[in-house]
């Protein structure tokens, strides 16, 4: 991962972003199960209400 | 010479497994930023709130992203359980840009990016 990448990821996600890199260091310096893998793309299946629910988001109807 | 079968044997299996060990990285990495993004996102929601209209595009391009996912996964299994490469690269260049519309579409609303 270059200077460039890392400081484009800080900069849409904000400090979280080293968690983030940290993360994805971690998975690209080993070998994943085929298993290890579905359990990253189950996380797809996810819904975008569902991220909202647990953000705890509450969202304003549309102006009429 | 009589090992040169043997050793470009290895060779063809050790970059098999390089590919799809590659592959599996991709999914597994691409998931993770995604998985970031939304959360992100859903944070900074929670402090600037938005109406429906406002968050289509990134709603929809999460959908998206999940069914470029499904194809991506799907292709992965067949590599690492037949050896098909054929679907991969397709899927995988699919999942790529459906990860990039993401993180476009948060960004276009959010401006320097999310807290």
């Amino acid at each position: 991962m270059t200077g460039a990448q890392i400081f484009q990821l800080i900069s849409i996600f904000g400090p979280k972003a080293l968690d983030l890199i940290e993360s994805l260091v971690a998975t690209w310096s080993k070998e994943l199960t085929l298993d290890e893998v579905l359990a990253f793309t189950g996380k797809a299946r996810k819904t975008y209400q569902e991220y909202l629910d647990e953000a705890g988001v509450v969202t304003p109807p549309d102006p009429t | 010479m009589k090992y040169l079968p043997t050793l470009l044997l290895a060779l063809v299996l050790s970059s098999c497994a390089t590919f799809q060990g590659n592959a599996g990285k991709v999914l597994a990495s691409t998931s993770q930023t995604v998985d970031a993004a939304m959360q992100s996102w859903a944070q900074y929601l929670k402090v600037n709130p938005l109406p429906p209209s406002r968050q289509y595009k990134v709603q929809k391009a999460y959908q998206n992203y999940q069914v470029s996912m499904a194809a991506a996964e799907k292709a992965y299994i067949a590599l690492a359980k037949n050896g098909d490469k054929n679907g991969w690269q397709q899927a995988s260049i699919a999942l790529t840009a459906s990860q990039a519309e993401i993180i476009a579409a948060i960004t276009a609303i959010t401006g320097k990016g999310t807290k």
